[in-house]
C-alpha cells in the first residue's frame, strides 16, 4: 500500500523563485483500490508521483510504499512499485523482448522466471506480432502496450502510472483502462493522475483534487458529489480548486 | 552496490551502441578508413598534384645585358621552362609577377671584370637575382627549377675556367659528402609512427567515445528513457558505471582498430613504394610495445568517458550535449599533439601532465626507448585521473535537477 504524510518539494527557478510543485499532501493507496490524482497541468501530479518512484526526493514529509520508506530504502520502492508515465519511453534500437530481458535481469529476475512471465504478459497484452520487433518501428499503441509489459514484467503489487492515456487514441487508450480494471481486481494498489474526468469517474474508487501543489478534497466519487451537491465531477473539480 | 547490474547496463547499452549506425561510423569505420584515407588518399593526390604542376612549361623572364644561350637552352631544355628575354624592363617584369602572367623573373647584371671571377684577386662573384612569388605553388616551383639551372650554369663557367688554366674540378671541389642513415628500418618505422600513432590513436579513442556517451547521457533524456531506467532498481551508481564501461570498451575498441589500421596502412605503403621506400617503412611492433600501448590506451579511454559522460548528461538534447562536448574535445586534441612537437620529451615532471604523458609514452615506445618507470608513472596518473572523472560523472549522476532536466 502507498502512505504519504505531509510530503512537500520545492523547485527553485531563476525567474520565478521557489516554487512549491508539492506543499503539504498526504493520502493513503489499499490493494485492490484504484487513487485517483485528479488536477490541471502544473498542479503537481507528476511530482508527487515521481517522488513516490523516488526519481526525486522530497524537501520534507515522509512517504512509504509496501512499508519501505521512499528516502531511506529507495531500491526497495523501487523494486515493487510498477511506474508509467509519458517520460518512461521505450529503448528505440531495441525489441519489446530485448527491453523486457534488460530490465528483467535489473529486478532480479531469473531467466526461467522470466520466461515464464513474459509468456504470461505477451498473452494477456497480446504483444505477439511485436514483441520481436524493434520499437522504433511500432505504432504509439503497440509502444504503449510494450510500456506496460514493462511495467508489470516484475508482478509488482503497487502501479503508479502517470496520465497513462496521454495521446493515446480511444482504442489505446480503452487498452489501458481496461488494464487497470484487472489490476484492481488482482489486488493491485493503483495510483493514477489525469486530467481526464471521464476517465477518473470510471476508474477511481478514490480521488485526490490537486492544484497547486495542494489536495484540495479527496474521498469517493459519491462523498465528492455529495460535499459539492453535483453529479458533475468537472463541476467538483472547478468548485475545489475555487474556479467556480 | 551490485556488480551484476553494472554488468546488465553494460551489455545493454552495448547493444544498443552496436546497433546505432552513427557509433558504429565513430567506433570502426573512423578509424579503419580515415587512416589510409590520410596516408594514401590525401598524401597520393597531394603528390599527384605536385607531380602536374612539376611537369607544366611555366614562362620564366630572363633580364640580362649579355647573351645567355647556355643559361637558356639550359632552362628551357633540362628544365622546362619558357624563357621570355623580350622584356627587359624590372618594373614591367613585375608587374607581370603580380598578375601571374610569369611565375618569376631571373636577372643577370653586367659583369664586371673585377669581379666576374676573371680576376683572381676578387673573393666573389656577382649576385643573380631571382624574382618570384613564395605564395605560390607554381612560382615556388619555377624558382627552384631556376636555381638548379643557375648551378649547372656555374658550374659549368668553373669547369671551363679551370680546362683553361689547365686545373683539375677538385681544386675547387676537393670532396663530396656523403651522408648514411645508420638507423635501422624498425626505428625509422618507430620514429614516423612515434610521431603519428600517438596522436591517432588517442584522437580515435575520443572520437569514438563522443557519440555514444552524448547517446546513453543526454540522447536518452532526449527520447524520454532516462526515467525508464531511474525507476529501475539499480542504483545511480550502478547506471552510470554501466555506462561508463559502455563508452570506455568503444574508445579502448576505436583506438585499437586505429593501432591495426596503422600498421596495415604502413605495411601497404612500403609496398607500394617499392624497394627503396619499403626497406625504410617496414611496420614491426613487438609484442612489449603492443602491450604498454594497450596498457596506456585504457586509463585514458577511461577519462574520455567520464569525462564526456559527465559533460553530457547536463545536457537536456544531443544537440545541446554536442555544443558542450566538442570544446573539450578540441582542449584534448592539443595535449595529444606533445608526440608531434620536436623536442618535447617525456619526463618525470611530464608524465603528470593528463594525455601529454599518453602521447610521449607512446612515441617512447614507437621509438623503442620505453622507459618502464616513466611508464609506469604515466598509468597509474592516468588511472588517478580517470578515477577522479568517474568520482564526479557519479556525484552529476546522483542529481536529480540534472538527470530530470529535460
Amino acid at each position: 500500500m502507498i502512505q504519504v504524510k505531509n510530503l512537500s518539494k520545492n523547485f527553485t527557478d531563476k525567474k520565478r523563485g521557489i516554487i512549491k510543485a508539492v506543499d503539504g499532501i498526504s493520502f493513503d493507496c489499499h490493494p485492490g483500490e484504484v487513487y485517483g490524482l485528479l488536477g490541471p497541468n502544473g498542479a503537481g501530479k507528476t511530482t508527487t508521483l515521481r517522488l513516490l518512484s523516488t526519481v526525486l526526493k522530497p524537501d520534507s514529509g515522509t512517504a512509504s510504499i509496501c512499508d519501505y520508506d521512499v528516502v531511506e530504502r529507495p531500491n526497495k520502492v523501487r523494486a515493487v512499485i510498477g511506474f508509467l508515465s509519458g517520460d518512461t519511453g521505450l529503448y528505440r534500437r531495441l525489441t519489446g523482448r530485448e527491453i523486457m530481458r534488460y530490465f528483467a535481469s535489473l529486478y532480479g529476475l531469473s531467466k526461467d522466471d522470466f520466461n515464464l512471465r513474459i509468456k504470461d504478459i505477451e498473452s494477456i497484452l497480446e504483444l505477439s506480432d511485436f514483441l520481436d520487433t524493434k520499437t522504433d518501428k511500432l505504432s504509439t499503441g503497440q509502444k504503449q502496450r510494450i510500456s506496460i509489459a514493462r511495467t508489470i514484467l516484475h508482478d509488482p503489487p503497487v502501479l503508479i502510472l502517470d496520465e497513462p492515456t496521454a495521446g493515446l487514441d480511444i482504442i489505446a487508450s480503452r487498452a489501458i483502462i481496461e488494464f487497470i480494471s484487472r489490476a484492481r481486481t488482482s489486488g493491485k494498489t493503483i495510483l493514477f493522475s489525469t486530467h481526464m474526468m471521464q476517465e477518473a469517474e470510471r476508474l477511481c474508487d478514490r480521488i485526490g483534487i490537486i492544484h497547486n501543489g495542494q489536495l484540495q478534497v479527496q474521498g469517493s466519487l459519491e462523498n465528492l458529489r455529495n460535499q459539492y451537491n453535483t453529479q458533475n465531477l468537472e463541476e467538483v473539480f472547478l468548485k475545489a480548486v475555487d474556479l467556480v | 552496490m551490485k556488480l551484476a547490474n553494472v554488468f546488465t547496463v553494460f551489455r545493454k547499452e552495448f547493444l544498443d551502441v552496436i546497433r546505432d549506425r552513427r557509433t558504429l561510423i565513430s567506433m570502426i569505420l573512423l578509424p579503419l578508413g580515415i587512416i589510409p584515407l590520410m596516408i594514401f588518399g590525401l598524401g597520393s593526390f597531394a603528390g599527384k598534384q605536385y607531380q602536374k604542376l612539376e611537369e607544366k612549361s611555366y614562362p620564366v623572364i630572363l633580364i640580362s645585358e649579355s647573351e645567355e644561350t647556355w643559361l637558356v637552352n639550359e632552362l628551357e631544355d633540362q628544365r622546362g621552362l619558357q624563357v621570355i628575354t623580350t622584356v627587359g624592363d624590372t618594373a614591367v617584369s613585375l608587374e607581370m609577377l603580380q598578375d601571374r602572367t610569369v611565375q618569376a623573373i631571373l636577372y643577370i647584371p653586367a659583369v664586371d671584370p673585377a669581379v666576374s671571377g676573371t680576376d683572381p684577386v676578387a673573393e666573389n662573384g656577382y649576385d643573380v637575382q631571382i624574382w618570384y612569388d613564395r605564395s605560390r605553388d607554381e612560382s615556388s616551383i619555377v624558382e627552384r627549377k631556376v636555381r638548379k639551372g643557375l648551378v649547372e650554369y656555374r658550374d659549368m663557367l668553373v669547369r671551363d675556367e679551370l680546362q683553361t688554366l689547365g686545373l683539375p674540378y677538385s681544386v675547387v671541389r676537393p670532396f663530396d659528402i656523403q651522408s648514411h642513415n645508420r638507423a635501422s628500418d624498425t626505428q625509422m618505422a618507430g620514429a614516423v609512427l612515434g610521431m603519428l600513432l600517438p596522436y591517432m590513436v588517442i584522437l580515435m579513442s575520443l572520437t569514438g567515445i563522443t557519440y555514444p556517451a552524448i547517446d546513453m547521457t543526454a540522447g536518452e533524456k532526449e527520447r524520454h528513457t532516462m526515467e525508464t531506467l531511474l525507476i529501475s532498481p539499480a542504483t545511480r551508481t550502478e547506471l552510470v558505471l554501466g555506462k561508463f564501461l559502455t563508452a570506455s570498451l568503444v574508445g579502448v575498441i576505436s583506438s585499437l582498430l586505429s593501432v591495426v589500421s596503422l600498421a596495415v596502412t604502413f605495411s601497404m605503403l612500403g609496398t607500394t613504394l617499392g624497394a627503396e621506400v619499403s626497406g625504410e617503412l617496414q611496420f614491426r611492433i613487438d609484442p612489449v610495445a603492443f602491450g604498454i600501448v594497450v596498457i596506456l590506451l585504457v586509463p585514458v579511454a577511461t577519462l574520455f568517458a567520464a569525462l564526456i559522460i559527465a559533460i553530457a548528461v547536463n545536457a537536456r538534447s544531443y544537440k545541446e550535449a554536442q555544443s558542450y562536448v566538442y570544446p573539450i574535445v578540441m582542449l584534448v586534441i592539443f595535449p595529444a599533439m606533445a608526440s608531434m612537437m620536436p623536442g618535447v620529451q617525456e619526463d618525470v615532471r611530464m608524465a603528470f601532465v593528463p594525455v601529454v604523458n599518453v602521447s610521449l609514452a607512446l612515441r617512447n615506445t614507437m621509438v623503442g626507448t620505453i622507459d618502464f618507470n616513466l611508464v609506469l608513472i604515466t598509468f597509474l596518473t592516468s588511472v588517478f585521473y580517470a578515477a577522479i572523472a568517474i568520482f564526479i560523472a557519479v556525484r552529476i549522476f546522483q542529481k536529480e535537477s540534472v538527470l530530470l532536466r529535460t
